[in-house]
């Protein structure tokens, strides 16, 4: 992941380090803090372009304003050149920093890519607003994820030095929550700060090694930018990537639909180091390329099978991640390893990863059985039909009076059109039925019935008013029972709900799939609606 | 477990909600015009009878007014409705109503997702976290009752209760957390109990009434006691869990203008002890659809984003369209900041079933993603929008920011579900070397179309969930073989699908060259594609068996058509080889192949007749091929010895793999029997066609088990040694 250095610009930094230096030492020859910073960071460049060579590092320099001294590069060498001519400014004011880093990571990667940020700083909290205190306090969290490691050249026995890393530690927790403080153990001085740097190296920038396996064939490989242990924040628990990557088989492109990732890495073979060229190996590194390879097949198989697959693949305990074939403009094509988030239920399509098994051995066992089960199929369905689905049913919502005569004027238009509408009709009437009932909201089924009463009294097409009396008045009549039984859904399976329905019109479903009809009249009917 | 994941929703079911909310609901028939033209009758059919007739029937019905329960329920039915549609079963509610007046309260659902009766049998099967089991429990509990006879008059024991049972509620562990309890039983570390928040809405009336001289402050306070009790209670049980942080949300519910009979003044969350917290607010039944998606939001972290310009169709003039916006719940994605986003359609794609979101078969770079719910889930523009995606369209968005358009939103459906994905805009895997130019990378005769194949032949289906259950004891474990890596810990192991498509891959590739030149037989596919696949199933029938012996005398039979080479490219041959050697060769690797895959006894009769039938061809018999590969190696020009090496990797690759395999345990060198020596003996001579080779097959077993006389006993014995392939062998005998 991208790094951006950072050093620490205020004036202070030119303070000297330590007073052990006797006086035949000339003030000039004295370390600064500020060249220890040079010479930190320096060894830290060294040390990411001898084992980190894809990583895009960029360097900043805070003072009162924030400096993008060299923005992101793989190019290491322009890197060294700024550091030779890092500035000396005035105070220190941390808000500058923030805002300069947060303004520098959007305008480079937006808001998606993890950074990692180095802070070399000599702990000094500066004064006021923008001071170390203040940031503490109030600052944001970069809208981006990210770490930071501070480097901190505070001498163990400056007085500030507890409140230093007190403020510090508050400003990991402030801004990324993820981070950690180095600090000299005994004195501040050039081999201290050297174990540091090498510290944070071994932690964070350690080149990742291990085996890509399919079975009984592997490669050895690389992944940059390497891959990091993974926390989970609710229960601490720790995932640690694997040495080996299983294949556990393919799937198509379509059905992995470019799921979220937690992090993606390129994926490079290594020459194996086993004897396995022997014989050849005085070719030199010639001789590496002409070695078959096993993610070169893979990639080319990727690259020409009829439809589009990735490689799923088991990356550590209860860890999963795929492998692709990516190209970018440039037409070079190469391997990447996508990790999912850790655990076994991350990707819903998916379903859980340790149900996913090869599809022949399903059709091969099924077919011994003599079971005709259909294949499972991507994505994996999960139960429930959302609200925006409108079949088998339209969610009902009146929390508007719109929503509601909404759905008392589609139920009259099928009405209207009576009887090429009657099952759309009954279908209407029942949703209507059962939101008013689960609601308590019986007033509006009076409301329904005058509505569908005044429409039958209203019309004068011969068909329609034939058609109506019928299903509104007279629900007794068989057609009308067959109509509702062929098309209702039942609903409800209680008793309480018939004393709930005030009217003839509304068919209550029982449990045993029968209708019964409250027995009111028409004339009771017409007392109870007017 | 995070506090969002379990909510009770606490409703009090007493006559204080039966009154009416005062607000009146016109009811709009939508008389005449466009609804009733569009019906499709002619408008001179039903013409002047019909409007006469409006004339006289009136046309106004009067306004109905919902009550306070009816507004709570609807509410708290929207809540849910958003919930379930952005987090589907990763967010839990329970309903919960309590008659205020009778101190009784009734749990409409459970957490689990079952539908279960009180004693935990299951009923029907809707699910229990759904929208339709919950629309069902309203209409079972019915509305609040009216009667008059309290016993709680005046005082807030029934309010009390129901805030008691809503903490006992979420001291009751949730699917995932029983998951959890017994994964951690079943792994010795005894109790573990997951932690535990949650959060109580409780929506209720706090008159005097309803609640006589109670302040908000006295319910604040019971409910840390009602905590506090019910976590020394969960600590002494073994399947409750204790709370570690609770929110209550305490609406009061009043009639339009009498908000000021409230005994409980609005007041943002606030701590009341170091793991409860509390808010309350009286909203009317107007602001009160306001205050739920305000608190829904809230609690689930959820942000409105809008697709703006979506053009659609008119119904009635399907000619022109007109652009909507359809603003949309979702979770708040890590990268995404806190407001609201306005996003522009883009690219709608044409393909279906969500290549669209895979352009040209590309993975996109996917930051995170979200599912999706309409805020009006029931307009004209969101169901034409919920309509095209859920059919299998994908959108994509842009994003309107100061550096110009980029489309990095996609709206895509995964199986009947709404998702949005955004994608990165740039990350860090740009301008990166090329496969080519690492290890390997120089090398053109990959076995890529057999690759190919393979994968085409490895795909991964999801397993319908308790399918391993069902099944026998997958065989692999049995059949010794090359498994030995697993069988250690193989009981629990073996039954997951994901382990069954390891032994697979693994049982695949017992023998895979990768480059052409690195392989004579695969060379051959035309002559024994049957034998290379069935060889590598892990039982072979008989059936199976008698086609791939009939792959090897048709082998043999080309060899024996005269003077032909091996039917295979020349360049796999050193110049001037012996014809007799490049068959020499073919038949070794055949070897190899077959000695890689002994998975059954089946396969051994295999490897058998191949044995035989060079026996016939060659007086001496098979020699160890790693022995004959490295004296053809010593001898070599280039092709010959890169084949060689290559068969002699993938069998030093078997042996350190496989240290107890029959491979190396049985002799490489079997001895004849005498009688089939004789009989071959003479075929020496001439060459054997297909039939005489058939022939004498079919008399040879005939031989065998006439006499009982067991060919390779050592390979039975060897393999009865091995827990593997012992009763496979017990089954031949028999």
């Amino acid at each position: 992941m991208p790094t951006i250095i950072v050093a620490d610009a205020s004036l202070s930094m030119l303070r000297p380090i330590g007073s052990n230096y006797g006086p035949e030492v000339l003030d000039d020859d004295i370390p600064t803090r500020k060249t220890l910073t040079m010479e930190v960071i320096n060894q830290f460049v060294d040390h990411v372009s001898a084992h980190c060579k894809l990583e895009f590092v960029a360097l900043m320099t805070f003072s009162s304003a924030s400096v993008v001294e060299r923005t992101f590069t793989r190019d290491l060498y322009l890197i060294r050149e700024s550091v030779l001519t890092i500035p000396t400014h005035d105070v220190t004011n941390y808000d500058a920093l923030l805002s300069g880093i947060t303004k520098l990571v959007s305008d480079s990667w937006g808001t998606t890519v993890p950074i990692q940020i180095l802070l070399v700083t000599d702990g000094s909290l500066g004064f006021g607003s923008g001071s170390l205190r203040d940031v503490a306090r109030s600052g944001k969290k970069f809208p981006f994820p990210a770490k930071i490691n501070i480097l901190s050249l505070c001498d163990p026995e400056d007085k500030n030095f507890a409140e230093s890393c007190q403020m510090l530690q508050k400003l990991i927790e402030v801004t990324c929550e993820d981070g950690c403080i180095y600090l000299p153990e005994n004195h501040l001085n050039s081999k201290e700060c050297s174990t540091l740097v090498e510290k944070i190296c071994a932690k964070d920038y350690t080149p990742y090694k291990g085996t890509v396996k399919c079975g009984h064939m592997s490669s050895k490989v690389t992944l940059c930018p390497p891959p990091q242990p993974f926390v989970s924040k609710g229960d601490e628990k720790r995932y640690d990537i694997s040495e080996t990557i299983e294949v556990l088989g393919f799937i198509s492109v379509n059905d992995m639909a470019s799921p979220p990732v937690h992090s993606r890495h390129l994926l490079l073979p290594l020459k194996s180091s086993d004897g396995k060229s022997t014989g050849k190996g005085d070719e030199g590194e010639d001789s590496d390329s002409n070695v078959p390879n096993f993610c070169v097949l893979l990639h080319g198989a990727l690259k020409v099978a009829s439809e589009y697959y990735c490689v799923m693949c088991e990356v550590g305990t209860e860890w999963f991640g795929f492998i692709h074939a990516f190209s970018d403009s440039k037409k070079k094509s190469n391997l990447i390893l996508s990790i999912l988030s850790p655990g076994t239920n991350v990707i819903p399509w998916l379903g859980n990863m340790q149900h996913l098994g090869p599809k022949e051995d399903f059709i091969q066992k099924k077919t011994v059985q003599g079971d005709s089960v259909a294949v499972p199929c991507f994505p994996v369905k999960h139960g429930d039909k959302k609200s925006y689905i409108a079949t088998p049913n339209q969610t009902t919502v009146w929390l508007t009076p719109g929503g509601l005569n909404a759905d008392i004027q589609k139920l009259l238009r099928h009405a209207r059109k009576l009887p090429e509408k009657t099952q759309q009709f009954y279908k209407e009437l029942n949703r209507m039925r059962r939101w008013a009932l689960a609601l308590g909201f019986d007033s509006i089924l009076e409301t329904i019935a005058a509505v569908l009463e005044r429409e039958c009294i209203s019309t004068s097409h011969p068909e329609a008013s034939i058609q109506l009396p019928p299903v509104c008045f007279y629900p007794g009549s068989t057609t009308s029972i067959q109509l509702i039984t062929s098309q209702t859904k039942i609903y409800s399976s209680h008793s309480l709900i018939l004393s709930c329905i005030p009217l003839c019109i509304l068919a209550t479903p029982t449990c045993s799939n029968k209708f019964t009809y409250d027995n009111v009249s028409l004339s009771r009917y017409k007392d109870a609606a007017f | 477990m995070a506090l969002h994941t379990k909510t009770v929703i606490l409703m009090d079911h007493s006559q204080h909600l039966k009154e009416a909310s005062g607000i009146q609901i016109e009811i709009d028939i939508g008389m005449m015009g466009g609804s009733r033209l569009r019906g499709g009758r002619k408008p001179e059919e039903e013409g002047f009878g019909r409007g006469h007739n409006w004339n006289y029937i009136p046309n106004f019905f009067p306004p109905v007014m919902k009550t306070l329960w009816t507004c709570a329920v609807e509410n708290v039915i929207e809540y849910a409705r958003i919930v379930y549609d952005v987090f589907a079963d990763e967010r839990l509610l329970r309903i919960l109503l309590c008659q205020s007046t009778q101190g009784q309260t009734l749990w409409l659902n459970t957490w689990e997702s079952v539908p279960t009766n009180y004693s935990g049998k299951q009923v029907g099967n809707v699910n229990q976290q759904s929208i339709p089991y919950i629309t069902e429990a309203f209409a079972n509990a019915g509305q609040p009752p009216s009667q008059k006879k309290q016993s709680f008059v005046g005082s807030a024991a029934g309010l009390q209760t129901g805030i008691k049972a809503a903490i006992d509620g979420l001291s009751q562990p949730s699917p995932s957390q029983i998951a959890l309890m017994t994964s951690a039983a079943a792994s010795g570390k005894g109790t573990v109990k997951p932690i535990n928040r949650g959060r109580v809405v409780c929506i209720t009336s706090c008159t005097t009434e309803s609640i006589g001289q109670f302040t908000a402050e006295d319910l604040e306070d019971f409910l840390v006691t009602a905590v506090a009790s019910q976590n020394r209670i969960a600590n002494a049980s073994d399947h409750l869990l204790p709370i570690v942080e609770c929110e209550l949300v305490l609406l009061s519910l009043h009639p339009l203008g009498k908000e000021n009979t409230s005994r409980v003044l609005s007041r943002p969350l606030h701590d009341i002890s170091n793991s409860v917290r509390a808010e309350v607010y009286v909203v009317t039944p107007d602001k009160l659809n306001e205050k739920i998606l305000d608190i829904c939001t809230s609690h689930h972290n959820l942000i409105v984003s809008t697709v703006t310009n979506i053009p659609m169709k008119e119904e009635q003039n399907a000619v022109s369209s007109s652009n909507y916006d359809v603003p949309f719940f979702h979770a708040r994605m890590p990268s995404s900041s806190s407001e609201t986003r306005m996003l522009r359609w883009s690219t709608p794609t044409a393909a279906k079933n969500g290549s669209g979101l895979c352009p040209g078969g590309v993975i996109q770079h996917c930051a995170s993603a979200t599912r999706i719910t309409p805020v009006d889930v029931n307009s004209r523009p969101s169901t034409c929008l919920s309509n095209f995606v859920v059919n299998g369209r994908s959108v994509w968005l842009e994003l309107p920011s100061r550096k110009g358009k980029q489309a990095t939103h996609v709206l895509t459906p995964h199986g009947a579900e709404m998702w949005m994905h955004v994608m990165e805009s740039r990350n860090t895997l740009e301008d990166l070397p090329a496969i080519s130019e690492g290890v390997g990378g120089r090398i053109t005769d990959y076995r890529i179309n057999d690759f190919a194949e393979f994968i085409k032949s490895n795909i991964l289906i999801p397993y319908p969930p308790g399918y391993s259950e069902h099944l026998p004891k997958p065989k692999y474990e049995k059949d010794g073989g090359s498994f030995v890596r697993r069988r250690s810990s193989s009981i629990d192991d073996g039954k997951k699908p994901v382990d069954v498509a390891k032994a697979r891959l693994l049982r695949k590739t017992n023998y895979w060259p990768l480059t052409i030149s690195g392989s004579v037989l695969f060379s051959l596919t035309a002559h024994i594609d049957k034998l290379l696949t069935l060889v590598q199933n892990e039982t072979l029938s008989e059936m199976d068996k008698v086609e791939c012996d009939k792959m090897i005398w048709n082998l043999m039979s080309l060899e024996a058509r005269g003077d032909s080479a091996p039917p295979v490219p020349a360049s796999h041959f050193r110049k001037g080889m012996k014809r007799d050697d490049q068959w020499k060769m073919v038949y070794g690797e055949l070897e190899t192949f077959i000695r890689a895959n002994l998975h059954s006894e089946t396969h051994k009769k295999v490897l058998e007749c191949l044995l035989d039938c060079r026996s016939t061809d060659k007086s001496t018999t098979v020699s160890d091929p790693r022995i004959q590969d490295s004296g053809n190696g010593d001898k070599g020009s280039r092709g010959g010895k890169e084949i060689n090496a290559e068969a002699a990797l993938e069998e030093i690759k078997l042996l350190t793999s496989t240290p107890k395999s029959p491979v190396t345990d049985s002799p490489m060198s079997p001895p004849m029997s005498g009688s089939t020596t004789d009989v071959l003996d003479t075929n020496k001579v001439c060459r054997p066609n297909l039939l005489t080779l058939w022939m004498q097959k079919t008399e040879k077993r005939d031989l065998r088990t006439l006499t009982g006389g067991k060919l390779y006993p050592h390979l039975a014995s060897s393999s009865n040694d091995q827990e593997g392939t012992g009763k496979s062998s017990r089954k031949n005998e028999a």
